[in-house]
């Protein structure tokens, strides 16, 4: 039987307190030495007590506030109902509407890349001072953001509404289900925020969520007329 | 909808599998594959302080891992309809939030914040409200002052009973590397315990 020395028995420990070792020689070495040596016997103990506390350790940690809004609402914001959108059309008053719908969804690009700009920490305006806390910027940036993409939503719902009677029922009922999703999904972050105002996740899910919806809007104000 | 939980609040979700799940949970898991946001909620309250627990001692940070705890449900939602019930549901949450936490390491764009976020909030009390011996506080803080892979390591395979191999494989780490990660663990453990 091969005879250990400490330095060899500190590179066997976690081998040993696993009992991965090959319970013949190389286990019979090591217990061997351990009996002569008492510094390696506290060691071994040492490393055996914290194996049992990791153990013991409770695997179960309820959070501190509830994290099902953050949840659900993550969940609405990327449920969205699939329709398509690809139907021909030969209405003759398609091309003004077209005319119409391509600048205001233009007018909203170009907001939706300002405000894009914005977030990756262009200033807004002259008014803000270059000099400010960055994360206070932040909080007041998001808070316009949100405001800026609900009027923008607004206006192009307003826009879509007006055009019901081009669109078939079909079509018509598959963005009201997509909208009402997305709707939901607001609803519920808002909800969240109001507890938790400084919740950068939900934020974020605010933000992405009148995103989704202005997407939607865009491409079902360029729908052609089907009736 | 009233649907009865099961009564045990810690399923087993490393380890031995009951190949069996209680007929609560497996109704539960159909019904939310199927779309019921109630049945999920319902699963979500069964299993919230399984996942979360993961996610705080293997980031180390309160407000991550409560992110990554939202971020495991909202991916179990979108993956149980393709849940075959090949493993049982716990052991099939712990994997994915396993999968999460990991996969946020992996991403390179998120370090930097992550390594913030880590130095502004240790885990100090978590858990200390629920009348825990001192010993076990102070591990949870050793446990979180851990260098990250050997703190994942050491969650893994000491508290929650993963083999190596199975390290390996979750993490993309050498079994040599998932030993070795573990060693220092202990040992940094074991020192910061003594003192």
């Amino acid at each position: 039987m091969k005879n250990f020395d400490c330095e060899e028995m500190a590179s066997m420990l976690d081998e040993l307190i696993d009992e991965a070792l090959d319970p013949s020689d190389a286990n019979a070495a090591a217990r061997a030495h351990l009996e002569t040596c008492p510094s390696c016997r506290a060691e071994l103990e040492s490393a055996e007590k914290l194996l049992v506390a990791a153990r013991s350790l409770p695997r179960s940690i309820e959070p501190e506030r509830d994290l099902w809004p953050g949840v659900i609402a993550g969940i609405d914001e990327r449920r969205v109902v699939r329709g398509t959108f690809d139907r021909p059309s030969t209405s003759p008053a398609r091309r003004l509407w077209m005319a119409a719908a391509a600048a205001a969804v233009l007018a909203v690009s170009v907001g939706i890349a300002y405000m894009a700009g914005l977030e990756r920490g262009q200033p807004r305006s002259a008014e803000i001072p270059t000099t400010s806390p960055s994360h206070v910027y932040t909080e007041a940036a998001y808070g316009d953001l949100a405001f800026d993409l609900e009027q923008a939503r607004n206006q192009l719902r307003a826009s879509l509404d007006q055009r019901q009677d081009e669109l078939s029922p079909e079509t018509w009922s598959v963005v009201m289900d997509n909208l009402e999703v997305i709707d939901t999904a607001i609803g519920r972050i808002e909800t969240a925020l109001a507890d938790n105002p400084n919740d950068g996740r939900l934020n974020r899910q605010l933000k992405m969520a009148y995103r989704r919806q202005i997407d939607l809007l865009q491409r079902a104000a360029l729908l052609p007329a089907e009736v | 909808m009233v649907i009865p939980l099961r009564s045990d609040r810690r399923p087993p979700m490393a380890g031995p599998v009951n190949p069996h799940p209680a007929p609560a949970l497996s109704r539960l898991v159909e019904l939310a594959a199927g779309g019921d946001v109630e049945a999920f909620e319902a699963l979500y309250r069964e299993s919230v302080g399984r996942v979360y627990g993961l996610c705080l001692r293997m980031c180390g940070n309160r407000s991550l891992a409560e992110e990554l705890t939202q971020e495991a449900f909202i991916r179990a939602w979108q993956k149980l309809p393709s849940f075959r019930g090949d493993s049982a549901f716990p052991t099939w949450m712990h994997r994915l939030t396993v999968n999460v936490v990991l996969g946020h390491r992996r991403s390179s764009s998120r370090r930097q914040a992550r390594e913030t976020a880590a130095g502004e909030e240790w885990y100090s009390d978590g858990g200390a409200k629920q009348d825990r011996p001192g010993i076990a506080v102070d591990l949870e803080r050793a446990i979180a002052r851990l260098p990250e892979r050997a703190r994942e390591v050491f969650v893994l395979h000491d508290v929650e009973g993963y083999k190596h191999s199975e390290i390996s494989d979750l993490a993309g780490m050498a079994v040599g590397t998932s030993k070795a990660q573990l060693s220092r663990a202990r040992h940094l453990l074991r020192k910061a315990l003594a003192s």
